[in-house]
């Protein structure tokens, strides 16, 4: 068994890495000139069609960890690590509802918090907002260093310059674009993401074939080809859960719902969950070939790139390098803006300016993206922890949200006591799960707390809400 | 429990298939878009 070398040079690394800058923060520039209005900069005027508007769900869940994550767990648990990946296709499959109601209740909305803080009250909103607020920074420094290991495992960059680097290209396109920019950028990444999965996969088919990959597996790691192995049956699950939690409860996927057209956000969402569920199994079962291809992996988060390397060498490493970095710049740039907009409208407006107008809000908007960028920079710069493990703590906090979220869209019963302790509570015992069992079960018993106590606590606060409220045109 | 070679190779190349239609999907959508002047 031996390591692979680094398969580009720093050299290629730092081209690409320019020339695709480039291309992204012209486009951002090019697009960002058709802002005139708030509503253009954080919703792309409130009107994005079918194409753009399923390539930016699609792409936006199309992260670096679907590209360097599901090969890891595919390598660390088998054939049901990479199924369990793409359940993370129900969230957006189940968000397609939601969507359509969201745009119908809240048709001048621009966040996730107006709708928790028209729906429960102040107390809830603040709690969303930790929790929101706290997912939303796990990701940016899960995305910033995967970004780094990326450069640093393809090329043998730098990881600070890496990371450093690719923030920096997203905040510049976003800053400038706004929505439109990071739409547009999307569906161009996404394109280029596909057909990079799709070239490793069938070239890694070619190369080591099902039957070697399958036979060495079965002699040497039975437990990855295992139907029955319980951690990861458990981690099916808890994925699930874990990204219906995420899209349900993050501005990301609310501000889309928001800027779709009328009618479009249903089709989008549901369109996007169908072609994204397949995507890690091809990216995840390029693992599996590892062994057959006497990879000894130093980390396993770095699988997919060595495995890529060592199949399709320079080539592939090129291939690996720009998919991967279109996959994170597509989730960078939507979290920049969608978080931008989060802080302008529930912290800026809702705090410290209840007074502020669109303009005031439009310069906040992009301050905040400045400083969004920077804030994940140096959190990225002290390199915390393993990418799964950074990602998997978050999985506590956003599954207490999904029952608030769902119920409080759809009846009228849910009280706002009872969705606040529903949310405390998942995510202190989700949390405890985390460390006393594992990462796996942490959202399950977030999601199952944070139900049994809605349920529980509504009864008893015997309140009904009326709908026609949440139309209004208010301000924080 | 082990997963057999067949339902290994079926699961991959059924994924890596439907993995190939989405480009042409979203090019498809886009076409539709644009000749409706409902890009944006």
């Amino acid at each position: 068994m031996k390591t692979l070398d680094s398969a580009l040079s720093p050299g290629m690394g730092a081209a690409i890495l320019v020339v695709f800058s480039l291309i992204w923060i012209v486009f951002g520039y090019y697009l960002g000139r058709k802002n005139k209005s708030l509503d253009d900069y954080m919703l792309a005027g409130r009107n994005v069609g079918l194409a753009f508007a399923t390539a930016t769900a699609m792409a936006t869940w199309v992260t670096s960890n679907t590209t360097m994550t599901a090969p890891q767990l595919t390598y660390q648990l088998g054939v049901w690590g990479m199924v369990g990946y793409s359940l993370g296709a129900v969230g957006l499959l189940l968000f397609a509802p939601l969507a359509k109601r969201i745009k119908a209740l809240l048709p001048h909305g621009f966040t996730s918090g107006d709708f928790i803080r028209r729906r429960y009250g102040i107390a809830a909103w603040r709690i969303f907002l930790i929790i929101s607020l706290f997912y939303a920074f796990g990701w940016l420094i899960s995305l910033g260093m995967a970004g780094g290991i990326l450069v640093n495992t393809l090329s043998g960059l730098d990881y600070h310059l890496g990371m450093s680097i690719i923030l920096f290209v997203c905040v510049c396109y976003t800053l400038m674009g706004g929505l439109r920019a990071v739409i547009a950028t999307d569906f161009v990444q996404t394109l280029i993401i596909i057909i990079g999965v799709i070239i490793i996969a069938v070239l890694v088919i070619q190369n080591v074939g099902f039957d070697t990959i399958h036979r060495n597996l079965k002699e040497d790691h039975p437990q990855l080809l295992n139907l029955l192995f319980p951690a990861a049956i458990m981690f099916l699950f808890n994925n699930l859960l874990f990204g219906v939690g995420e899209i349900f409860h993050s501005n990301v996927w609310w501000s889309r719902a928001f800027a779709f057209r009328e009618n479009t956000g249903a089709k989008a969402y549901l369109l996007a969950g169908l072609c994204w569920l397949p995507i890690p199994v091809a990216a995840g079962f390029v693992a599996l070939a590892a062994p057959s291809l006497n990879i000894l992996v130093p980390s396993a988060d770095m699988v997919g790139p060595l495995v890529a390397g060592k199949v399709l060498g320079s080539v592939g490493a090129v291939i690996v390098f720009i998919v991967v970095f279109s996959a994170l710049a597509s989730s960078l740039d939507s979290l920049l803006a969608a978080t931008a907009d989060l802080i302008t409208q529930d912290i800026y407006r809702g705090h410290l300016k209840p007074d502020a107008s669109n303009e005031d809000c439009l310069k906040a908007s992009k301050f905040v993206i400045l400083i969004l960028g920077l804030g994940a920079w140096a959190l990225c710069l002290l390199k915390l922890s393993t990418l799964a493990s950074l990602l998997y703590f978050t999985g506590a906090f956003v599954a207490s949200t999904i029952w608030p979220i769902v119920f409080g869209l759809f009846f009228r019963w849910p009280g706002k006591f009872a969705v606040s302790a529903a949310m405390v509570s998942g995510t202190v015992l989700g949390l405890a799960s985390y460390f006393m069992i594992g990462f796996y079960v942490a959202a399950l018993v977030s999601c199952a707390v944070s139900l049994v106590v809605t349920l529980v606590f509504s009864k008893f606060e015997n309140h009904l809400f009326d709908f026609d409220s949440l139309q209004s045109t208010d301000k924080p | 429990m082990t997963i057999s070679l067949f339902s290994f190779t079926a699961l991959t190349l059924v994924a890596l298939a439907m993995v190939c239609l989405s480009p042409l999907l979203l090019i498809a959508l886009l076409v539709i878009d644009f000749k409706r002047g409902e890009l944006w």
